[in-house]
């Protein structure tokens, strides 16, 4: 009986479509991994700011390994091509945008949450009702009045006008919050009440502390989307590069350049640029997995 | 009695004081000025917009007024609806394509990580990676090994970007796109009640029958969710062509609309045709997210 069922699990497991599968899994992974070696390895080679060479090492090995370790040297030309930044100011405006538009939006989002939860009013209602109404009716096209309105206001291509724009409570995060907050047994605030606590006690020492990990994980999930982010810098924020931004800008300046040994010539520079916008990402996620993805349930997140 | 004793203590327990009414009121503020200002009065002023033309006279000083020219120019001007048309159809062919292999693929890949098939932890890591790296660097590598690399390994030139774009920038999105995926399927699956796998197993349902019959159904409101906000990105999503940086042709509605807010960065008389063509697919957007939310309800698997 137990070897039948012994040999059922191991033909179960094996069935034609595991083995699918497995094998489309396998070639993805590889694939992946691949692409990865291939980066870190080509940005630990020569690079060759002389366009006019035909000589470049990286060229004539395209995918061996590196003679010489030249990897800080090609990060060093990260913000070759737009002088006006050093790769320290461009990490610092990332970490800027990425750390205060996603810490604003999940404060905002978290303590809207909260109020509604724990205030039934009208207003509240309201505001409830806001966000599944704009949760479904998908607005098009907006974002060329919204840098209208930002120029207007003065937020336009200043750092602190980012975070601003985007503290909204509106998304599917505010519904996670919400659901969280009213799940909590009401008896944690009156039982704090009857102690003296005043509202914001309230939600500052009950509440707040008993949904650190849910706004850990939106925080997290908020920043890597900020720190990969170069489309809105792109348009809101010209005077502040990014490094995700920086990388667009350097890839497609240089691949205005058609000549193959000239574009070659910049590899290792450029795959340099894409190991340090990818590194710290890598590393959250090492620190974070099981935060990022444990979390993650129908339309979003659960607590 | 003691009803409505509870009812009144109901009542008194939601009436607030005048302490929790101000401690409200200040927390509120904000989000509220904040939404007001980000929301309304943007959409209200992109309408606005879209319906608003205007002139430059010589001395640089621009005069609006009122005309319907930015909306019915993406009806009648010949440049702006072959543009409209083949963004569209590029946008349609993307999500095609997402809509039958992104989203089966998915949901196979999902079942495997539920099953706990060989590797399953692994290879649930590996496809929730990709969708954490920066595009901007995801892209640059995908494109240089399939320039650079592919013709020395296989000594061939077919597998190079640049010899098939479209079906590359396909690839990568779909080579990207499984990560929250296949997440939120799989932690949906994992919700499902092992005593609802064993009936179905006593029933007779097991590999491929168990997936149509029982995982799918159940699986099915986390997949509905995924289909009626997959509608917007019809008309946003990018596909990630400005990194990629192909040739127009392979542009999708989101990369058009792009380059028109962009275009507005350099001039506020910019900003209607964009406006007017925001106006449009936003009309468009809304019947077809709820009709295929209707659709959904109405012939989508039930879990019961």
């Amino acid at each position: 009986m137990v070897k039948n069922k012994a040999n059922f699990k191991i033909k179960n497991k094996l069935s034609p479509l595991t083995i699918a599968l497995l094998t489309v899994l396998t070639v993805y992974v590889i694939f992946m991994l691949a692409l990865f070696l291939w980066a870190v390895i080509t940005a630990c080679k020569k690079y060759s700011g002389d366009y006019s060479s035909t000589d470049s090492s990286i060229a004539n090995n395209i995918v061996g390994l590196p003679k010489q370790f030249y990897l800080f040297e090609n990060i060093s030309k990260l913000n070759e091509g737009f002088a006006d930044f050093t790769l320290i100011e461009m990490a610092i405006n990332t970490v800027l945008y990425s750390f205060g538009c996603s810490f604003f939006k999940v404060v905002v989002t978290c303590v809207v949450a909260y109020l509604c939860a724990r205030y039934e009013n009208w207003f509240s209602k309201i505001v409830y009702t806001a966000v599944i109404v704009t949760m479904i009716i998908p607005v098009v096209g907006n974002q060329a009045a919204e840098i209208q309105l930002a120029n207007l206001l003065g937020l336009y291509n200043e750092i602190w006008g980012m975070w601003l724009m985007r503290a909204n409570f509106l998304g599917m995060y505010f519904l996670v919050f919400y659901s969280v907050f009213k799940t909590m047994p009401k008896g944690y605030y009156e039982a704090a009440k009857i102690d003296g606590a005043n509202d914001m006690q309230v939600m500052i020492k009950v509440a707040l502390p008993l949904i650190k990990y849910t706004f850990l994980s939106i925080f997290l999930i908020l920043f890597i989307e900020y720190w990969n982010d170069y489309l809105i810098p792109n348009l809101y924020l010209p005077a502040h590069k990014t490094l995700s931004l920086a990388l667009y800008h350097q890839s497609t300046g240089q691949e205005l350049n058609a000549q193959y040994k000239r574009e070659m010539s910049r590899v290792p520079a450029l795959m340099a640029s894409v190991l340090v916008v990818t590194v710290p990402v890598i590393i959250l996620f090492c620190i974070f997995s099981k935060r990022l993805m444990g979390n993650l349930s129908v339309g979003g997140l659960k607590g | 009695m003691t009803n409505t004793n509870g009812l009144k203590l109901n009542k008194k327990a939601q009436t607030m004081d005048k302490g929790a009414k101000i401690f409200y009121a200040i927390l509120m503020a904000f989000p509220v000025v904040q939404f007001v200002l980000f929301y309304i009065v943007v959409n209200f002023q992109s309408i606005g917009y879209a319906f608003m033309d205007s002139v430059e006279s010589s001395d640089n000083k621009i005069t609006w007024f009122f005309s319907i020219k930015k909306i019915t120019d993406w009806f009648t001007d010949p440049y702006k609806v072959k543009d409209l048309l083949d963004t569209a159809k590029m946008s349609l062919l993307y999500y095609g394509v997402t809509l039958c292999v992104s989203i089966p693929l998915g949901l196979l890949f999902a079942y495997y990580v539920f099953k706990k098939m060989p590797f399953a932890g692994l290879f649930r890591i590996f496809l929730f990676i990709p969708s954490i790296i920066p595009a901007a660097a995801s892209v640059l590598m995908f494109k240089y090994v399939l320039n650079e690399v592919t013709p020395i390994l296989f000594g061939t030139n077919a597998l190079r970007f640049d010899t098939n774009p479209l079906g590359n920038v396909i690839f990568y999105n779909l080579y990207v796109g499984f990560g929250t995926s296949v997440l939120m399927y799989a932690n949906k699956m994992f919700d499902i009640s092992p005593e609802v796998i064993e009936a179905g197993k006593l029933d007779g349902a097991l590999g491929i029958k168990e997936f149509w019959h029982i995982v799918l159904p159940l699986t099915f409101p986390t997949l509905s969710v995924f289909l009626v906000t997959g509608v917007a990105t019809i008309f946003v999503n990018q596909y990630n062509v400005l990194m990629f940086n192909v040739s127009a042709e392979y542009d999708p509605l989101g990369r058009y609309l792009y380059d028109l807010a962009f275009a507005s960065t350099k001039s506020e008389r910019n900003v209607p045709p964009a406006a007017a063509l925001g106006l449009i697919l936003t009309i468009i957007a809304i019947p077809l997210t709820f009709g295929v939310k209707y659709l959904l309800d109405k012939y989508g698997p039930s879990e019961d």
